[in-house]
């Protein structure tokens, strides 16, 4: 391959994972409360929009390795949809775990949105941080469940010696 | 719509076929018939457009090239928004030697010769690159270009093709190229909507040229029965 690619910026991946992995509902509820409340963003932004390619949904080889460092293995396949979309010149992705064309399009906007200067900012503070402060929730409940139920294990040292 | 904010306009990705499978499969019929009938022009209308590559370039190698077509572009086609835009489509990676190629894109007035592509080994013929040439013109209604007179494996008797902004090195090998059969390059010529195909297998003659057309008939007969 000879042709340059550049490195997204952590903001960037950043935000396409945090999309990504909040459920789509959470996405929608936001997003809808993002238009109205801030006024900036036209509701029929969708409408400028325009497919770079139709939205897919395909198989993605998940490969890991034991402990981190050992050989390569495959584990499975994933199903995975992704979208590419134009918005105002500017090029959103949308790559999601699981069939939901929805999602995956909806990501692909806001992805192209959210590199417009114009929106950044709004976006930012209305969109990214309430849906980063619900994954921590998320997260957090996850955490506390699992400390309920654990478990210490001891091991008695024998004496040989 | 503007494309002018952060993207800069070179690096801008353009729509491919709006429903893949459904155009890629209409595209690969109508190339298998100009195949199957060389010099038999196909139209690809309302195809998609990608800088200097017309629609009838861009959807042949939408359905054709993938990432297991090693793909060599002229320098007339050789700019970062096509480079790009391929790369996206079609995920075929891109070769510096023309030699490497599957795929040869270039323009027919192109300095590449045709020895400088892969002609394929004479135990794999199939392996040899198929050479994509954008024309100016393919049976233009102006009396302007070189004619082409077809026999072969596809034509009951014979056919003319006239094709304007052919380089000469690729018209003298066209003439002489049955010699080495089977081994060579299948030939797709496009323009604008418009795409005829020369495969190996079609023996041409210059319309005009001295050279004469039943011993090269014999010739071939004889390498195609050997």
């Amino acid at each position: 391959m000879n042709h340059e690619y550049t490195e997204p910026s952590q903001d960037r991946q950043q935000w396409l994972s945090l999309m990504a992995k909040t459920p789509l509902e959470d996405l929608k509820d936001q997003w809808t409360h993002c238009l109205k409340t801030t006024q900036l963003i036209p509701e029929n932004i969708e409408q400028y929009a325009q497919a770079i390619r139709p939205i897919q949904t395909g198989l993605v080889q998940v490969r890991g390795r034991m402990g981190g460092n050992g050989n390569r293995f495959n584990v499975g396949d994933m199903t995975v949809t992704r979208a590419a979309i134009n918005c105002e010149g500017f090029q959103g992705f949308g790559y999601i775990a699981g069939r939901s064309k929805t999602h995956a399009n909806l990501i692909a906007l806001l992805d192209a949105l959210l590199q417009n200067p114009q929106y950044q900012v709004v976006l930012q503070s209305s969109l990214l941080t309430p849906l980063a402060d619900l994954r921590h929730k998320v997260l957090q409940t996850n955490v506390e469940k699992t400390a309920e139920t654990r478990v210490e294990f001891f091991t008695v040292v024998r004496g040989e010696d | 719509m503007t494309t002018d904010n952060n993207e800069s306009e070179d690096t801008y990705l353009y729509a491919g076929f709006s429903d893949p499978v459904t155009e890629a499969q209409s595209v690969f019929r109508k190339m298998l018939k100009a195949m199957s009938e060389p010099g038999n022009v196909q139209f690809i209308k309302n195809g998609p457009t990608l800088s200097n590559l017309g629609s009838a370039a861009f959807s042949t190698l939408l359905t054709l090239a993938d990432n297991e077509t090693p793909l060599w572009l002229s320098p007339a086609f050789n700019d970062e928004l096509t480079r790009r835009n391929l790369a996206f489509h079609c995920g075929s990676s891109l070769v510096e030697q023309s030699k490497d190629a599957a795929f040869i894109l270039a323009e027919g007035t192109t300095t590449l010769l045709p020895e400088e592509c892969n002609q394929g080994d004479p135990a794999w013929p199939d392996t040899s690159a198929t050479v994509l040439l954008q024309v100016d013109a393919i049976n233009p209604s102006n009396d302007q270009g070189q004619t082409l007179t077809l026999k072969g494996p596809g034509i009951q008797t014979s056919r003319t093709l006239t094709v304007q902004g052919l380089a000469p090195q690729w018209l003298t090998w066209l003439q002489q190229r049955h010699l080495s059969f089977p081994l060579g390059l299948d030939l797709i010529l496009v323009s604008d909507a418009q795409m005829t195909a020369l495969p190996r297998s079609v023996l041409v003659t210059l319309l005009d040229s001295d050279s004469d057309g039943q011993s090269n008939e014999k010739e071939f007969q004889t390498c195609t029965l050997r």
